[in-house]
C-alpha cells in the first residue's frame, strides 16, 4: 500500500500501453528503429501522454534512459531565460556514448509562454541531430504553429469506457482485490475517461475494504451515484422545495460533498433527465453555474444551494414547460 | 532509409535552384542583394520576409548567401537579443567594410548577411535604452548593470537598419507581432518599412509540394501511392516542413511503399492544430439536438473554453435572430463570468461551466440544419488575448508592483480625485499617465471621457503627437529616472509638458 498504483502499473514499454492503438502502433515503429523525430502529444489528462513519452525513451535507450532525458514540467522554471540557457545547453551537449541523440521531454508545454516557445523553434532545428524534443500539452492550440510544424503530432483521445474498465479490472486482479462488476462500472463513471483518476479511485476504495463494492466507490470518491442525482431532479419537479432540499442535504452528508462538487455532478447528471427541453436545460445550467460562481467567489454554501434548489423547483415544475 | 536523420534538415535546400514556389518573392530578394554587390549601398538596408511557417523564409536567406558566396551570421530567438547583444553581434560588425575579421569564409569583396530570424519574437520594445547602459552592458567587467532579456531589442534593430553597411535579412510569421499590438502599431510599422522592404511569402502550392515530395521519396528509395501523397498534401496546407515531416513519419512504418491506408491511419491521430476544422465542429454543434452531445463535440475540438466562447459569441450573432440571442444572452454572459473567475480565483473548474453554457446555449435554440455562414471572430484576429483589454487598475498595480486590491483601496481614490474635472483635473495633462505608463485609452477612462466623443478624439490626437515627438529615433535620451524593471518603457525627464493651457 506504500506505493501509488498509478506508478506501479504504469506501462514500462510502448508495447505495454493499452488503448490509443493508432498512436501506439507508430510509436512502436519508432521504438524498433530506436529513433524518432520531434514529437508532440496532445490530449486530455490521464490519456497516457507522459507514459508514452517515458516508455518510448526507455525502449530507445534501455533502463538507464534517465541519463539521456531531460524532463521539464510546469513545476520547473521555464521562462524565456531558462529555455535559452538550460534547454539549449542540454541540447548542445553530446549524448551518452553508444547513443546517437538525447531527448528533452517538455511536459505541459502549453504552459510555456509564446516567447519561450519562440525561443524553442531554432533550438529544435539546429540541434535536431543530437537532440529530439517530445512536447506534451492538453490543448494543441496553445502551441504556436511554427512548433507544430516542426513536430510529428499525435493526438491522444479520451479513453473509451470499456478500455478504462478493462484496465481497472486488470489492476484489481494484479493487486488481489475483489472488485464487484457494478463497482467497476462505477469507477468508469467516476473517471470520465481519465485512467489515472480511475486507478487512484480504485486504490482509495480498496484501502477501505479488500472487497470493493459500488457503494464504497461512490463514497470514497465523493461522487453521488447517478440515480441519487436523478431523484433530486425528480423531487424538484414533483415534491416541491422542502423535500428537494432534504434530498440535497442528504446527498451532501452521505457522500461528503462540497457544494461546488455537488453542483458540478448535478450538471453531469442533467443530460440524462428525460423530461426537460434543451431550452430548459440551458436555464438549469445557468442557474447551476451562477450558484457555483457565487460559491467560488466566497458566497455561503448553504444559502447558495438553497437558492439554487428553489430556482430549480420553479424551473422544473411542470407548469413551466410552456 | 536515412535512419536517424531528420529529413527536414537533411533536405533543406542549400541553393535557390532547389527551392519551389514563391518565385517572384525570391526574385525581389535577389534584386535587392544585387544592389549590395561591389561597393553598393542600397537605400533600404534591410528586408523583412514575412509569411507562414514552413514556406522557406530562413532557407531562402541562407540560399541567397551561399549563391553569392557571402558569409552569413544568424541571430535567432534562442539567443538573448537585447540592445547590447544585437549591438555586439551585428551592429558593430556591420560597420566594417572589410569583413575578414568579422566572419571568415567570405569571398573577397563579399558582404556578410546578417540574418535576424523570428523578429516577431523579439520580446523587447521599440523604446530606446540609453547609450550609457548599452555601453556598460558591453564592457565585460560591469555585469551588475547589464541589460537582461530582450530589453531594447527592437530599438537596436532600428538602429542596425539605419547604420548597417551589410545586408540585413529579417524573418517573421506575424508582422503584427513585430509592430506590437499597442496603439502605436501603425507608427512602428511605418518606421520599420522606411528602412526595410517587406516581402510577403505565400503558402506553397499543391504542385510545389508534390514536386518536393517526389524528389525526397526518390532519393530515399520509397514509393508512394499517388492518392496517399494527395492525402498528405491536403492535410498540410502549404507547410513544406510539415509535409516532409509527415512523409518521414509515414515511411517509418511502410516498408518501401506508402499506401493510402497508411496515411489515413496516420492522419487520424496526427492532425496539426491549423487543420482542425473549428467550423465543422461548430456546424455540428449548431445542428445538434442535445447539450451533452454538444459538449462532447466541444471537448474534442481542441480549442480551450475561452476560445470557444469567443467563437460562439461571434457566430451566434449571424446564426440566431434577435429573440434567440436575447434568450441565450444571459447564459453567454454567465459563461464569460465563469471563465473570468478562473483568473481571479484560480478556480479551474469554472472552465467546465464556460464550455457547458456555451454549448448548451447553442443547442437551446432550434437546430440549424441549413449551412450557416460562420466567420472567424474579428477580435481574435490580432492573435493572443489582446481583446481582453487590460484595465487601468491591472496596469497600474503591475507597474507599481502592488496587489490590485491595495491599489484599488489606497491609491485609486486619490488618482481619481486628481483627474476629476471639478477639482481642476486637466484631460490634456498627460504627465501622470506617462509617468505611470498608461495608454491614452486608460488616460481617457480616468477622466471619464468617451473614446469616440469629440473631446476624446482631441485628447487621443494630442497624446499621439506627444508620443511621436518622444520617439524620434535620433534623440539619445538619458535615463533620468531609474526604474528597476527594464521591460517597462523608460521614463524620460522632459516630456510631461504639452499642457497647452
Amino acid at each position: 500500500m506504500s506505493e501509488l498504483w498509478v506508478e506501479r502499473h504504469r506501462p514500462r514499454t510502448v508495447d505495454d500501453i493499452k488503448g490509443q492503438k493508432q498512436v501506439v502502433d507508430r510509436l512502436k515503429a519508432y521504438a524498433e528503429k530506436r529513433s524518432f523525430p520531434h514529437l508532440m502529444f496532445a490530449g486530455p489528462p490521464g490519456t497516457g501522454k507522459t507514459t508514452a513519452a517515458i516508455a518510448l525513451a526507455r525502449d530507445v535507450f534501455g533502463d538507464d534512459y534517465r541519463r539521456n532525458l531531460l524532463e521539464m514540467n510546469a513545476s520547473d522554471e521555464r521562462k524565456l531565460e531558462s529555455i535559452r540557457t538550460k534547454v539549449k545547453q542540454f541540447a548542445r551537449t553530446a549524448p551518452v556514448p553508444g547513443t546517437t541523440f538525447k531527448v528533452i521531454f517538455l511536459d505541459e508545454a502549453d504552459a510555456l509562454t509564446p516567447d519561450a516557445q519562440g525561443a524553442l523553434r531554432r533550438i529544435m532545428e539546429q540541434n535536431a541531430q543530437t537532440c529530439r524534443f517530445i512536447l506534451s500539452c492538453n490543448y494543441s492550440s496553445k502551441i504556436i504553429e511554427p512548433i507544430q510544424s516542426r513536430c510529428a503530432v499525435f493526438r491522444f483521445r479520451p479513453l473509451a469506457d470499456d478500455q478504462v474498465r478493462s484496465m481497472v479490472v486488470s489492476v484489481a486482479e494484479g493487486e488481489g482485490i475483489n472488485l464487484d462488476e457494478d463497482a467497476a462500472d462505477a469507477i468508469v463513471h467516476v473517471s470520465l475517461g481519465d485512467l489515472r483518476k480511475a486507478i487512484t479511485s480504485l486504490q482509495v476504495a480498496a484501502s477501505m475494504d479488500e472487497h470493493v463494492s459500488r457503494e464504497i466507490v461512490y463514497e470514497t470518491t465523493a461522487t453521488a451515484p447517478p440515480e441519487e442525482l436523478h431523484r433530486f431532479f425528480l423531487a424538484c419537479r414533483e415534491d416541491g422545495f422542502q423535500p428537494a432540499r432534504r434530498r440535497l442535504r442528504e446527498l451532501l452528508d452521505r457522500f461528503g460533498l462540497a457544494g461546488t462538487d455537488l453542483v458540478n455532478q448535478l450538471h453531469r447528471g442533467l443530460g440524462d433527465v428525460p423530461f426537460l427541453t434543451e431550452g430548459q436545460k440551458l436555464s438549469v445550467t445557468q442557474t447551476m453555474a451562477e450558484a457555483d460562481f457565487r460559491m467560488v467567489e466566497g458566497g455561503g454554501e448553504a444559502l447558495q444551494l438553497d437558492a439554487m434548489t428553489a430556482r430549480l423547483c420553479t424551473l422544473l415544475s411542470p407548469e413551466m414547460k410552456s | 532509409m536515412g535512419d536517424d536523420e531528420d529529413w527536414t534538415e537533411k533536405y533543406r535546400p542549400t541553393t535557390i535552384r532547389e527551392m519551389e514556389g514563391n518565385t517572384p518573392q525570391v526574385r525581389s530578394i535577389r534584386q535587392w542583394l544585387e544592389g549590395w554587390a561591389g561597393n553598393g549601398l542600397p537605400k533600404k538596408r534591410g528586408i523583412l520576409l514575412s509569411g507562414p511557417p514552413g514556406v522557406g523564409k530562413t532557407t531562402v536567406a541562407k540560399a541567397v548567401a551561399s549563391e553569392r558566396g557571402w558569409a552569413i551570421i544568424e541571430l535567432n530567438a534562442s539567443e538573448e537579443r537585447n540592445a547590447a547583444s544585437i549591438r555586439r553581434a551585428a551592429t558593430r560588425g556591420s560597420q566594417h567594410i572589410s569583413l575578414d575579421l568579422f566572419a571568415g569564409g567570405s569571398v573577397p569583396d563579399g558582404k556578410t548577411i546578417i540574418l535576424l530570424d523570428e523578429v516577431d519574437h523579439l520580446a523587447g520594445g521599440f523604446t530606446k535604452i540609453s547609450e550609457e547602459r548599452i555601453g556598460k552592458s558591453l564592457s565585460p567587467d560591469e555585469d551588475a548593470t547589464s541589460i537582461s532579456g530582450d530589453s531594447g531589442g527592437k530599438a537596436e534593430l532600428m538602429n542596425l537598419l539605419e547604420v548597417s553597411k551589410q545586408p540585413v535579412i529579417m524573418t517573421c510569421n506575424d508582422p503584427m507581432r513585430l509592430w506590437g499590438g499597442g496603439r502605436s502599431w501603425r507608427m512602428n510599422r511605418d518606421r520599420v518599412l522606411r528602412l526595410a522592404d517587406m516581402v510577403q511569402f505565400k503558402r506553397a502550392s499543391a504542385n510545389d509540394m508534390r514536386k518536393i515530395a517526389y524528389r525526397i521519396l526518390d532519393e530515399e528509395g520509397v514509393k508512394i501511392d499517388p492518392g496517399a501523397l494527395e492525402e498528405i498534401i491536403s492535410g498540410n496546407p502549404g507547410d513544406l516542413r510539415a509535409l516532409v515531416r509527415d512523409i518521414q513519419a509515414a515511411s517509418t512504418l511502410a516498408a518501401g511503399f506508402i499506401t493510402v491506408d497508411e496515411v489515413k491511419g496516420l492522419s487520424s491521430v496526427s492532425i496539426r492544430d491549423s487543420q482542425i476544422d473549428v467550423f465543422r465542429a461548430m456546424k455540428e454543434i449548431y445542428a445538434s439536438r442535445s447539450g451533452s452531445e454538444a459538449s462532447e463535440i466541444l471537448r474534442n475540438s481542441d480549442k480551450d473554453p475561452d476560445q470557444m466562447l469567443a467563437w460562439f459569441s461571434w457566430n451566434n450573432l449571424s446564426v440566431f435572430n434577435a429573440r434567440g440571442l436575447s434568450a441565450i444572452s444571459e447564459a453567454m454572459e454567465m459563461a464569460d463570468k465563469s471563465l473570468a473567475t478562473k483568473f481571479t480565483n484560480r478556480a479551474f473548474r469554472s472552465w467546465y461551466w464556460g464550455s457547458a453554457l456555451t454549448s448548451q446555449a447553442a443547442v437551446s435554440q432550434k437546430p440549424i440544419t441549413t449551412d450557416p455562414y460562420l466567420g472567424y471572430p474579428d477580435f481574435l484576429r490580432r492573435g493572443g488575448e489582446s481583446w481582453r483589454t487590460i484595465n487601468v487598475v491591472t496596469t497600474m498595480a503591475e507597474s507599481l508592483s502592488t496587489s490590485r486590491s491595495s491599489f484599488r483601496e489606497e491609491l485609486w481614490p486619490l488618482i481619481l480625485a486628481v483627474h476629476d474635472g471639478a477639482l481642476g483635473g486637466d484631460p490634456l495633462d498627460f504627465s501622470l499617465a506617462i509617468k505611470m505608463g498608461l495608454g491614452v485609452e486608460e488616460h481617457l477612462s480616468l477622466h471619464g471621457i468617451a473614446k469616440s466623443s469629440r473631446q476624446g478624439k482631441d485628447v487621443i490626437k494630442k497624446f499621439e503627437e506627444l508620443e511621436n515627438q518622444d520617439r524620434i529615433p535620433e534623440l539619445v535620451v538619458e535615463d533620468s529616472v531609474t526604474i528597476p524593471s527594464t521591460d517597462e518603457p523608460e521614463i524620460k525627464g522632459r516630456q510631461f509638458t504639452l499642457d497647452s493651457f
